[in-house]
């Protein structure tokens, strides 16, 4: 999201409880910042828990929403508003999740832009392809690993962090992204020469 | 088996590749956050200006409580009328010198002077019958 210059090195430095603050007081330019600074994050991150795209973007639409909510009762230093906001993330996706029947594994790699645009063709290709399998090894894992070696990590959040948001111990995520990556392993381990991983 | 190695590329490459926030979705999470703050701000007002009122009322003492509590000044006026018709009702019946009820109401039935009593008594009820 486009943010004015101005704006941002006014409110860049401030933290988001102190945006949220000023959001609630009818600041319409920190709702604006806030947004740029964690939409973009709320939407990867659902995508990868979701592998849908659509689905994904009502997520994040709701998360913000919930966001903007809780502005007005928010205490800030009670808790660190990031994980807050991925909890709620996670939530969300999870109720998405259970409400379906069957997951999606739409790839993601329609909107996903390489890293390097100066790379060439043949790479920007395989790694594509890479992603894609990441995606699809991802969706096949259980739902608890998944949200845990997304947050660990693609998101990449500390172990008492992730615990946090999952609201469980720190033990039961290190098992949980343990017994992810393992599974991942096995996954991807017959595509790993097609994939250029060798 | 795959590496671990190999496994941490493909997380590291996933990270710097993140989705970028479809069309639109932006406009809509602002949209969402500025109805919100309308909603809010018009609450607010709603209720500075009802909290306004009781406050102006309560600052003008007991009698502003008290026509507060009534509805208002025009009930306040309704009710203070109506009291002063009932008293002056009660303390100064409206009578005409010289017209009573049998005046008017004699003539009319073709009784001539004769009284009308307008409170007969039971008497007659109470007489037994030979």
């Amino acid at each position: 999201m486009m943010v004015p210059f101005e704006l941002t090195l006014e409110l860049d430095p401030l933290s988001d409880d102190a945006l949220l603050v000023l959001y609630a007081r009818g600041d319409a330019d920190a709702a604006r910042v806030l947004t740029g600074r964690h939409l973009g994050r709320v939407f990867g991150f659902a995508a990868r828990l979701l592998g849908d795209r659509a689905e994904a973007e009502d997520v994040a639409q709701e998360a913000m929403l919930r966001m903007w909510r809780v502005a007005g009762d928010w205490r800030a230093g009670e808790a660190q508003f990031s994980s807050w906001l991925y909890r709620v993330t996670v939530n969300l996706c999870t109720d998405r999740q259970r409400k379906a029947q069957r997951r999606r594994t739409e790839a993601l790699e329609e909107g996903a832009e390489p890293a390097d645009p100066a790379q060439g063709v043949v790479e920007g290709l395989l790694q594509r392809e890479r992603a894609d399998a990441l995606q699809a090894a991802l969706a096949d894992l259980p739902e608890r690993q998944r949200q845990a070696v997304v947050l660990r990590h693609i998101e990449g959040l500390s172990n008492p962090e992730i615990a946090a948001i999952l609201e469980v111990g720190v033990e039961a995520v290190e098992s949980l992204t343990a017994r992810g990556k393992r599974a991942l392993t096995v996954a991807l381990a017959d595509r790993r020469s097609a994939l250029g991983l060798e | 088996m795959m590496s671990k190695d190999s496994l941490d590329d493909l997380f590291a490459e996933a990270r710097k590749s993140v989705p970028p926030v479809p069309e639109g979705l932006a406009a809509r999470v602002s949209a969402d956050a500025v109805a919100l703050q309308v909603a809010a701000e018009r609450a607010a007002a709603e209720r500075v200006g009802r909290d306004g009122a009781f406050d102006r009322e309560r600052r003008r003492g007991l009698f502003g409580w008290f026509r507060a509590g009534l509805g208002g000044s025009a009930a306040l006026a309704g009710m203070v009328a109506a009291t002063v018709a009932g008293f002056s009702i009660g303390f100064a019946a409206p009578v005409v010198p010289g017209l009573v009820v049998s005046d008017l109401v004699a003539p009319a039935l073709g009784l001539g002077g004769a009284e009308i009593d307008m409170m007969p008594g039971i008497d007659a009820l109470l007489q037994e019958v030979p």
